[in-house]
């Protein structure tokens, strides 16, 4: 592909405003996607996403989304999921029992801990530094930056596990349970956060995913 | 670390943000989408925005004011005034706010309550509650709306046992008696509420210095509402923000 062309999903999610807002806040042009031949002119997707997750891949599916998604991302192009548009990357959600896209291998599910739910407002991240795109991703960030969550599912990291998946960039703890806040593999990316709404940090993070490169 | 939250509050009348005292004799503070753009640049965790002209004259939110800070200001908008059907709460959204904030509409319509949670989730309904001391009230708070001027039948905690079912993700409580007068939360109302509800609860009304919201934040609040306070320039957030950390206090440093 000759130049880059960025896209944002636009299937009905609820942040797809905001998600464009902040795209051009970057300066970056950004073309709405809504169609399967759409997508196939962009190099780079952004993937909004509020609601539920049965919701977002009832809504793919529908619009025959859900198939071309997986073939961008197959294809090695830079995908960024955020919120929901993030959990339907894993392979299921508990969130009416939905199957997702399969892009990554979690599993989503609610929140069982003895704060509120949503887990709601601005929370920091535990970095994985040993992370292949960890010193993409976390350019010009702080390690204890704060990102803006609202979410009442997640893909949970168990206590358990003697090291993080590889594909966890970032974990956060709420209520006792530690859950993937970042995910990436290669060209796969995830924030749980919304980036968008995170201030000149969650900024940074969305311009550093679109200067990410495949070496 | 969950971050206890500073939240600004603008209060929008005929296009410019004004403050009161005890909601009344309002001054000018200036332009909506300037103040709320350099309080996100300088450690608003959030923006409450109340057009409170909107439900006086009966019409629906400046959705094009909405528009205009959606567009500068990256932290999560809150909108109250004017939202009367679900579309209104739907539109604000779609402008680019995270959450609408209910008040004087609850108590006539509390299934718009739960019209907003079923379509946004509840994280996107702020019930807000205007309570006056009132000792005939079992809980000594007695509901209020229109702006704090029309008293209700509804007892504080009544009120709150009957409307937070229907799908409230958060509550913002204002004090009338304490509002603009700068000599701290009313933490009774807090201790009552927090022992009652498991929803997070913003505190309003009555913040003169960084000690009011260092002890509102201790005793249980989840986020403190900031006008006169900061609208008058002689605190920044971020100098509050160093003293709640300085108390041991979690908050976001970095922006």
């Amino acid at each position: 592909m000759s130049s880059e062309i960025v896209g944002i999903l636009d299937y009905g999610a609820g942040n797809f405003g905001s998600v464009q807002r902040a795209i051009a806040a970057l300066n970056v042009e950004a073309k709405a996607i809504r169609t399967a031949e759409e997508l196939f002119h962009v190099s780079r997707l952004i993937f909004p996403g509020v609601g539920t997750a049965k919701q977002a891949m009832r809504e793919l599916t529908t619009r025959n989304l859900a198939e071309p998604l997986k073939e961008f991302a197959k294809n090695g192009r830079p995908l960024l999921g955020i919120c929901v548009g993030m959990q339907v990357l894993g392979e299921w959600s508990e969130e009416g029992d939905t199957e997702c896209l399969g892009l990554l291998p979690f599993r989503v599910e609610k929140f069982r801990c003895k704060e509120p739910v949503p887990h709601m407002g601005w929370n920091s991240i535990v970095w994985n530094s040993s992370h292949d795109n960890f010193v993409c991703a976390q350019r010009n960030l702080s390690q204890d930056a704060n990102f803006y969550f609202v979410h009442s599912y997640a893909a949970f990291v168990g206590k358990e596990m003697p090291t993080l998946p590889e594909f966890v960039l970032g974990e956060t703890s709420y209520g006792g349970q530690n859950f993937a806040a970042l995910v990436s593999r290669q060209n796969i990316w995830g924030a749980q956060c919304h980036i968008e709404k995170s201030g000149r940090v969650g900024l940074q993070f969305i311009e550093n995913f679109l200067r990410w490169r495949n070496v | 670390m969950l971050k206890k939250r500073i939240i600004p509050c603008l209060d929008i009348n005929e296009g410019r943000v004004t403050k009161g005292i005890e909601f009344k004799n309002n001054v000018d503070v200036g332009d909506p989408v300037e103040l709320s753009c350099y309080y996100s640049d300088n450690g608003a965790d959030e923006i409450v925005i109340y057009d409170i002209s909107a439900s006086a004259q009966g019409r629906p939110p400046d959705y094009a004011t909405i528009e205009a800070i959606a567009a500068k200001s990256f932290v999560p908008i809150c909108i109250g005034g004017g939202v009367r059907e679900f579309t209104d709460a739907a539109r604000c959204i779609l402008s680019g706010a995270e959450k609408i904030s209910l008040n004087s509409i609850a108590p006539k319509k509390p299934q718009l309550i739960r019209e907003i949670a079923d379509h946004f989730g509840v994280q996107a309904v702020v019930l807000s509650l205007d309570v006056l001391k009132d000792a005939s009230c079992p809980s000594g708070y007695r509901l209020f709306i229109h702006g704090g001027r029309s008293a209700t039948e509804w007892d504080m905690m009544n009120w709150l046992d009957f409307a937070i079912p229907f799908g409230v993700g958060e509550l913002c409580v204002n004090s009338i008696d304490q509002d603009g007068k700068r000599s701290g939360y009313d933490l009774e109302i807090l201790k009552l509420i927090k022992a009652h509800a498991q929803i997070p609860v913003i505190m309003s009304g009555g913040a003169g210095c960084a000690e009011h919201i260092i002890d509102a934040c201790v005793s249980g609040a989840d986020a403190a509402l900031v006008a006169s306070i900061v609208h008058s320039g002689e605190v920044t957030i971020c100098e509050l923000k160093n003293q709640m950390s300085k108390r041991g206090l979690s908050v976001r440093l970095d922006w």
